[in-house]
């Protein structure tokens, strides 16, 4: 197999394996807060750390996701990679930044965190694909 | 980094990919490397060193320009 051929491979799995792991998470956090909803109905904060080990199990998976194909993709592709991600990091902390800012000085309602994760990901494909664009 | 990769490419009569499948890299890497946008990782210019029979210095040259 070519090394064009495996990085479509690797494209293609780490595609799908992200928007599951995605969705994934988004039910999750749904399910957490519409159903069980741990902060009204008086559960005590160590009974809900199961909750949150389970809310970041696919987070956990999609970094290793990211991680298998930064591994298969080429050198000068896996450095692109890296510092798009870097930049996503940059992005979310911003991000973590601004809202927690407004949330303390009452600007805005408290915003679900999970906002963040859109945030990151299209700052990692933007960055991304500014780099690839520059390499051709 | 200037190199001489298109010309040694162009001597064998390789394409692109052609080039590419033969240092296990993507289209994308070698066209960055020949352009001087990218600068290989040790490894890799030991693998196009090897290809082509070359040392790395005769392909190539780190010497900045004035």
């Amino acid at each position: 197999m070519t090394a064009q051929a495996r990085q479509n491979a690797s494209l293609k799995r780490y595609t799908w394996r992200t928007l599951a792991l995605m969705l994934v998470y988004t039910g999750l956090l749904v399910a957490i807060d519409k159903t069980i909803d741990p902060s009204r109905n008086g559960w005590p904060a160590v009974q809900a750390w199961p909750l949150v080990l389970l809310t970041c199990l696919p987070l956990i998976l999609y970094g290793w996701e990211v991680i298998r194909y930064v591994r298969s993709v080429d050198e000068m592709l896996a450095r692109f990679q890296i510092r798009a991600a870097a930049v996503a990091m940059l992005a979310m902390l911003l991000a973590a930044a601004v809202f927690g800012v407004a949330e303390i000085y009452g600007v805005m309602e408290p915003l679900n965190m999970t906002m963040m994760l859109p945030i990151a990901a299209v700052a990692h494909s933007v960055a991304a694909m500014v780099q690839q664009v520059r390499a051709r | 980094m200037k190199n001489r990769l298109r010309e040694l490419r162009g001597e064998q009569g390789w394409s692109q990919q052609a080039l590419a499948d033969r240092l296990d890299v993507s289209r994308q890497t070698v066209n960055a490397l020949e352009t001087g946008k990218y600068d290989p990782s040790l490894p890799l210019a030991f693998r196009i060193g090897r290809l082509f029979c070359l040392p790395i210095e005769a392909i190539f040259d780190d010497e900045v320009e004035d």
